[in-house]
């Protein structure tokens, strides 16, 4: 069996584990969330050789300097591991806003004991004072010390639960970042864009848009928001206002389930989308939210001929329960 | 003399050629359900080796990573008639893009020799 080595400490690895379980089943406090890969909160430091899937999508400098998902390396060799703080130092902050504008979706804004660099569309990794991680969207425009974030409660999940139904102005809390790849870039300058957010996954594109405005984006900007039901969506009123007060920019908030009602559409949003007509070849893509509903959507926007080097994607994958 | 990948135009070719020969696959009901679960920047990274190797390129991964990374596949139903199709998948791709069919017949080579290992039947 391999051996784990960790701050002068030695574990023998079991069947198949990965390295992240290995040091959590030791009693070592790992930061961690998604467990796929996706949010590097698990990141670690090691001079040996690991696999490629557990440097997929991490920077080549990041690569190099031997960071790599713990989640996503099994310990099928001797590994010897070190703290990274890679994603920068901790950054503490304190809740000012809370603000429930659906029955399942909450606003937060935080006001950052630093500035925090990123750009819209980014993620960080929130943690509560005990620990519990996971990712949340930047729903804000940067070069501000208040950053605002969207969350959805979904059943008996523990931050999101936590994050909704407590009263947590004042509550101080801790976050690292920013992390992802689904931002505006100058290669963007001279595209249209096609903005599609499922849920929460309003919340990058969100700051996007606003972000595209502020900078002066010429093309045009084209948002769908996706819900289950008409009381899913969210800040209806404000982008509304904003496609009265920006021509370039227009808004068709979408549900699925109910009676139809004028200003909306309704409908499955995969088969509006097949449906939508855009300049396939002058446009960048970008989806976010549930998993399952970003594949599909990618795909549909793929095969109706968007090349996929213009299609980016944030999936809010959830932590796989063991 | 320069090698088929050269001719082929290279890398810039696997370039051109991976998001029609996706498209292809996605769209085609014989074989799109082996593709549908997958990730698309997994896939598309891994159609790009494919391609890659079938141009006659640099490749990445051995005969033994073949026969392992289809091993899902085949435990699914894969056969023949879906390695016959990716190979006219292929064909046509080149096609679209105005290869010779001189190149396309030798490319139709490469994959057709590596049909066992995908499917399992030698190392
Ligand atoms: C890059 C990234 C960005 C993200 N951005 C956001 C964001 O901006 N806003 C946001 O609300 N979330 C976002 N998420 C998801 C978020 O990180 C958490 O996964 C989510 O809030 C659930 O955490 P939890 O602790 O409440 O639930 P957990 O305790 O982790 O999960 C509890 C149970 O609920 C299930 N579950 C999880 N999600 C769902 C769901 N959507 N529907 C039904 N069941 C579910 C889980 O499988 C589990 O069984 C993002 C995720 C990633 C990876
Ligand atoms: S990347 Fe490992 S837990 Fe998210």
């Amino acid at each position: 069996m391999a051996t784990l080595t960790y701050k002068d400490r030695s574990f023998q690895g079991q069947e198949s584990e990965t390295i992240l379980d290995c040091l959590i089943r030791n009693g070592e406090k790992i930061p961690h969330s998604c467990k796929s890969g996706i949010c590097q909160s698990c990141v670690m430091k090691t001079n040996d050789p690991v696999d490629l899937v557990s440097q997929k999508g991490l920077k080549p400098t990041k690569k190099e300097a031997g960071l790599f998902y713990t989640c996503q390396q099994s310990l099928n060799k001797d590994f010897e591991v070190f703290d990274s703080h890679e994603s920068g130092p901790p950054i503490d902050g304190e809740i000012i806003s809370q603000q429930r504008v659906s029955s399942s979706v909450v606003i937060l804004k935080i006001q950052l004991d630093s500035p925090l660099e990123y750009k819209a569309g980014q993620f960080v990794n929130v943690f509560r004072t005990d620990q519990l991680c996971r990712s949340y969207s930047l729903a804000s425009v940067s070069n501000n010390q208040i950053i605002e974030l969207h969350v959805r409660k979904v059943p008996e999940g523990s931050m999101s639960n936590w994050l909704y139904d407590s009263n947590l102005l004042g509550q101080k809390i801790t976050l690292s970042g920013p992390v992802g790849e689904c931002y505006l870039t100058q290669d963007m300058e001279n595209d249209d864009l096609l903005l599609i957010g499922v849920g929460t996954g309003l919340a990058p594109l969100y700051g996007i848009v606003h972000e595209a405005i502020a900078n002066g984006f010429k093309g045009k900007i084209t948002l769908f928001h996706g819900g289950l039901r008409l009381e899913s969506l969210y800040l209806v009123e404000e982008l509304k206002n904003l496609e009265q007060t920006h021509s370039q920019f227009n808004y068709f908030p979408v549900y699925l389930l109910g009676e139809s009602k004028e200003g909306f559409l309704q409908g499955d949003l995969v088969e509006l989308l097949k449906k939508h007509e855009f300049d396939l070849k002058n446009t960048t893509v970008m989806v976010c939210g549930d998993p399952d509903m970003v594949k599909k959507l990618k795909q549909t926007v793929f095969l109706k001929g968007v090349s996929s080097k213009k299609i980016f994607s944030d999936a809010f994958v959830s932590n796989k329960k063991v | 003399m320069s090698s088929l990948f050269e001719n082929i135009g290279g890398e810039k070719a696997v370039d051109a050629a991976v998001d029609i020969f996706y498209r292809k696959v996605l769209a085609d009901d014989r074989i799109s359900h082996f593709f549908d679960d997958v990730d698309m920047e997994d896939q598309i990274a891994k159609q790009k080796s494919f391609l890659t190797m079938a141009f006659g390129g640099p490749v990445n991964y051995s005969g033994l990573n073949m026969k392992e990374g289809h091993k899902h596949l085949v435990a699914r139903g894969l056969n023949d008639s879906h390695v016959d199709a990716v190979i006219e998948l292929l064909g046509g791709t080149l096609k679209e893009l105005n290869v010779p069919a001189e190149l396309i017949s030798q490319v139709a080579g490469i994959a057709e020799s590596v049909r066992g290992q995908v499917l399992g039947r030698q190392g």
